[in-house]
């Protein structure tokens, strides 16, 4: 098969990897130095614009003082568990809906109308029933994942190509066998695209999630630097949470990768 | 010999639908196999004879008629008719040898000494060598061996093929009819082998049903008594050949005749 490696020319691994890694940080590079010149010629208001030399100075004044440690370990303790009760929940019900028509059809119209009110709506309810605390935002988190995962697994499971299907049925699997050897592998891709779209999610309903009632956490750093004027530090943790954003999708993409190495790639 | 398959009165129609009229794709047809019986269905495109071996599998209801397995109508699907598809069907997140495996564990012939079964059937199709690999490694000729290795694994007394060979390029198709012919000669299973190869279904059935479509129906039952292995130089091979034809394409018949004529009266 004529492939995509077999086209762009050979290069040594580490080579390669070297100059695209170059390559993929040259443009934000070139962004921040002239960023900065036009801020230090006068361009721009430092007011407005806060140079990258003061972000960095910001970010370093809260790395040296253990600040954005805390906020970290707080705000990803809070991504992590919103993330897990999100997914589990919806991978169950989407897969239970897709299996089952009963299920599908008690549950379809109320999943219909809950998926379509903004997490952010919730906001209220969720101090009303969780208080203040991580728990408000781990449920807005929970919310915010919990459809996209539940509608990428129904469609994973129903996408199941035929012939699968019927090879299996045809060499007598039963039905227990039959959903996780065939209807499980199947609906994978599916599934892990809808994981890798809930955590870029979680990320974002974190900082909703932290808008109000808690003490400590990214989110919540952010949203009192905005109270106190402070631009450095507002946007030194804006990009942090792209930073982290981009960290775990690179995570996911690498697991997504090892679990469907049997799948024909563009790469292989 | 007893019947194997007997088919009565058998009537497949689908429904009128948006892009098209109902199509009668199996009108009437009456059929019987023999234990051990290699035949050969055959016919142009639409003739019905994939539909006919979908409702001996049980992947497809008959709308009238009888179809029975040694004597019991079909209602199920089941391994002791094992399927081997044109797109071979092998699951693509399992390895060559667990895509064994799976199928011995399904068909309920999972015992102490399947591990050495699997080894020996691996082996028997040549593939032994990949038995760690993922179907999108192999050729297409090597994933139809592994296909074929998982319905020996199964011991299905009866295997329905349907255009096994008609994706792989002529040579690997005409290694794979030999090894076919081979297999069949050891092990005289009940083959039911759809093709539409007039040389295929000639070098390898004892009996070929050729179909013409529209409404689908068997217009020849034609026993082939040639000695094995056959010759396909034979003149007697292209009697054959040329009586099927005559059937379901007599102009490429009639019209090699005249290009004859035309060539003997320009020189004469």
């Amino acid at each position: 098969m004529v492939t995509h490696s077999s086209i762009i020319t050979k290069m040594p691994t580490i080579r390669r990897n070297l100059r695209s890694g170059v390559l993929r940080w040259t443009f934000p590079f070139i962004f921040a130095v002239l960023w900065q010149l036009a801020v230090d010629w006068g361009y721009l208001d430092r007011q407005f614009f806060p140079a990258p030399i003061s972000l960095a100075k910001a970010a370093w004044g809260d790395i040296s003082s253990g600040k954005l440690a805390v906020d970290s370990i707080a705000s990803l303790g809070r991504v992590i568990a919103g993330l897990t009760i999100g997914v589990v929940i919806g991978a169950i019900f989407g897969l239970s809906m897709a299996v089952w028509r009963p299920v599908d059809t008690m549950f379809g119209v109320s999943v219909q109308i809950l998926r379509s009110i903004p997490p952010i709506a919730w906001i209220g309810f969720s101090i009303i029933w969780f208080g203040i605390g991580s728990r408000p935002a781990i449920f807005l988190i929970s919310l915010g994942v919990v459809f996209p995962m539940l509608i990428s697994a129904y469609q994973g499971v129903r996408q199941v190509d035929l012939i699968y299907v019927r090879a299996a049925r045809n060499l007598g699997a039963g039905n227990w066998m039959f959903f996780k050897e065939i209807i499980l592998p199947a609906a994978l891709p599916s599934v892990l695209t809808g994981l890798r779209v809930s955590v870029g999610l979680a990320w974002i309903l974190m900082v909703v999630g932290e808008l109000v009632a808690v003490s400590n956490g990214i989110g919540a750093t952010l949203i009192r630097a905005q109270d106190y004027n402070q631009v450095d530090r507002m946007l030194a943790y804006m990009l942090v949470i792209g930073f982290y954003g981009y960290l775990s999708d690179i995570g996911v993409a690498n697991f997504t990768h090892y679990l469907l190495r049997w799948q024909r790639r563009v790469e292989d | 010999m007893r019947n194997v398959i007997e088919i009565r009165q058998l009537s497949r129609t689908f429904p009128a639908h948006k892009r098209g009229p109902a199509v009668h794709a199996v009108d009437h047809v009456n059929m019987v196999q023999a234990e051990g019986e290699f035949l050969a269905i055959m016919g142009p495109s639409g003739c019905g004879k994939s539909t006919l071996l979908n409702i001996i599998a049980g992947f497809d209801k008959a709308d009238d008629g009888v179809c029975l397995i040694n004597g019991a109508p079909v209602n199920s699907v089941g391994p002791d008719r094992g399927v081997v598809f044109q797109e071979y069907a092998l699951f693509p997140w399992m390895t060559v040898e667990n895509n064994v495996i799976f199928a011995m564990k399904a068909a309920g012939k999972w015992s102490p000494d399947a591990p050495s079964r699997v080894s020996h059937i691996l082996e028997r199709m040549g593939v032994a060598q990949f038995r760690h690999a993922f179907p999108k490694d192999l050729s297409g000729g090597m994933r139809q061996r592994v296909a074929i290795a998982r319905i020996l694994a199964i011991d299905s007394p009866i295997m329905l093929m349907d255009e096994p060979f008609g994706a792989l390029d002529a040579l690997t198709r005409s290694e794979m009819q030999e090894e076919l012919m081979e297999l069949w000669s050891e092990t005289h299973k009940t083959i039911f082998f759809v093709t539409h190869g007039v040389d295929e279904a000639v070098y390898l059935a004892d009996r070929i049903l050729v179909m013409t479509p529209r409404p689908g129906r068997v217009v020849l039952d034609l026993k082939i008594d040639l000695p094995r292995p056959r010759d396909i130089t034979d003149p007697r091979f292209n009697e054959y050949k040329r009586e099927i034809l005559n059937v379901i394409h007599p102009t490429l018949v009639s019209g090699r005749k005249s290009a004859r004529h035309r060539k003997a009266s320009a020189t004469g």
